[in-house]
């Protein structure tokens, strides 16, 4: 009775599909948009878009993962941030030399779903239990980080007048379910995704303050 | 001695032998070093720096580490002219299939009664066995001009995205102006400091609506554009008294230059004469961060 209980839990555990979503800095950006409508993140996978893709990968395996790709290295834009750079709210012009840093973001992030977890050592994510080497994008995310850059410029900012930087920027995107099995049964599934930027642009703005 | 164990000893020995030829071979594959090209402008103020990306094959070589260089230049292609320069900070990357060396430099030159412009700049790193690293880094501009402090500002600043067959790269700039004048204000010219990359005026457009750096460049210009077309009729602007204006304009190129840092110099007159506004350089884009270099305007770096 308790074992069959606990088979139970692991049951509904298994098939309530995308309960949670682990996912990385990418995920917090303002705006992410595909080309094409017809693609999707992750997170906007429903339920219909989980079956059609576990479909793909029904057939049993003795031990390791089955996984499907839905988008291989699909390109997609992005607005990330404005960042407030100077705020005069004084009555004169302010002159002067000025140094941000933009955020240390790893160039390759990942995101998971249902029973498929992330770990990260320091900055650099992979894949738990082995799916990591199943997927051909995860040799990638180990070694591409991006450097703290540090941003300087000589600039006059005028009275209620703010300096703001807003980023811009481009990735791939990949994702797709995977299931592992284990002895014939299926221990693990639930969605993946790997995000990789590849370029962000930097553009100025003096905007005045409203009263 | 047993027969077993000399022949155990023998396998030893052969084993040690191939993996010490092995990781010999190894530590001894040639170097290549490599870079894109870029165009580095800069507007000369307190402390300006620039870095220099090399892109590299192995890490088995003294010629990586920063301990064994000890002097670094800037020099013309012809060598007339040098450009001392310092390094400030130097970082070793290992990605998949190469290693990266990030250099950032920091000028020395502090004051100069004209622009400084190498066309065709080269990296001189010298080693501390006299040997000396040799690599073409692109265009390089450092300019002294001074700002009117006048009655021309600008609002905003945004680069456009675009790719011409050698990567991505910034294509074009829209620029917000608002004139201070009490009296007319004439936009003449826009330059980036550079020979190699200037803003066509014949096609500078004002726009109204927003723009930003990912939006195609021909749409803004409502025309198609090759970059290669030289000016032929710049067009001016002129501005009403503290009238504001975003204008866009494309890049004329004549080099395959990676464009991402530089400033702008915004050439305006008013009834008395002519006056300049320059925009400091920032850098306006992060290009290549998934660690594919623009195998295009790649050069390989000689080892003397």
């Amino acid at each position: 009775m308790k074992k069959t209980g606990i088979l139970f839990l692991v049951c509904v555990y298994l098939c309530a599909g995308p309960v949670t979503l682990m996912a990385s800095e990418y995920r917090t950006f303002e705006e992410i948009t595909f080309k094409s409508s017809s693609f999707d993140l992750l997170e906007d996978y429903s339920e219909t878009d989980y079956e059609l893709a576990y479909e793909e990968i029904d057939k049993r395996k003795f031990w390791g993962w089955r996984t499907h790709t839905v988008l291989n290295n699909v390109r997609v834009s992005f607005k990330k941030e404005t960042m407030m750079i100077i705020r005069n709210e004084g009555t004169s012009a302010i002159e002067k030399d000025y140094t941000f840093k933009t955020k240390t973001s790893n160039a390759t992030q990942l995101s998971a779903s249902g029973s498929i977890g992330i770990e990260a050592k320091g900055p650099i994510q992979s894949f738990k239990t082995g799916l990591d080497s199943e997927l051909e994008f995860s040799a990638e995310s180990s070694t591409k980080t991006t450097e703290e850059e540090t941003i300087e410029i000589a600039i006059d900012v005028d009275p209620m007048t703010e300096l703001r930087i807003e980023i811009y920027g481009e990735g791939k995107v990949s994702n797709g379910v995977g299931k592992l099995y284990r002895f014939f049964r299926n221990t693990k599934k639930g969605g993946w995704e790997v995000f990789t930027l590849t370029s962000q642009y930097y553009s100025i703005e003096k905007v005045m303050i409203e009263q | 001695m047993k027969p077993i164990l000399l022949t155990f000893l023998l396998l030893g020995f052969f084993a040690v032998s191939f993996y010490s030829i092995n990781t010999i071979s190894s530590k001894h594959t040639p170097l290549n070093v490599q870079t894109n090209q870029k165009l580095i402008s800069m507007h000369h103020t307190e402390g300006d720096t620039f870095k220099v990306d090399l892109i590299v094959n192995t890490k088995h070589s003294m010629y990586v580490y920063e301990e064994a260089m000890v002097s670094h230049k800037l020099q013309s292609k012809d060598e007339l002219l040098s450009l001392p320069i310092d390094l400030v900070k130097y970082a070793f990357t290992e990605h998949d299939e190469h290693f990266r060396i990030s250099l950032t430099y920091a000028m020395t030159l502090e004051d100069a009664s004209e622009r400084v412009h190498l066309e065709e700049a080269i990296l001189v790193i010298g080693y501390d066995d006299n040997k000396h690293l040799f690599i073409p880094i692109g265009e390089f501009a450092y300019d002294f001009t001074k700002d009117d402090f006048s009655s021309l500002d600008y609002t905003a600043s945004t680069p456009i995205k675009g790719d011409y067959g050698y990567g991505d790269s910034v294509v074009g700039q829209c620029i917000g102006l608002a004139s201070q004048s009490d009296a007319p204000l004439t936009i003449k010219d826009i330059t980036l400091f550079s020979s190699h990359v200037k803003p066509n005026m014949d096609y500078m457009v004002e726009v109204t609506g927003p723009v930003n750096p990912l939006m195609d460049l021909e749409t803004i210009l409502n025309t198609p554009y090759n970059p290669k077309n030289p000016s032929v009729a710049p067009k001016t602007l002129t501005l009403s008294p503290g009238e504001k204006t975003t204008v866009c304009l494309p890049f004329a190129t004549t080099r395959h230059l990676s464009v991402d840092h530089y400033p702008i110099q915004v050439v305006y007159g008013d009834a008395a004469h002519d006056k300049t506004l320059v925009i400091d350089d920032f850098t306006y884009a992060d290009i290549g961060l998934d660690g594919v270099p623009h195998e295009s305007v790649m050069r390989d770096g000689i080892i003397e």
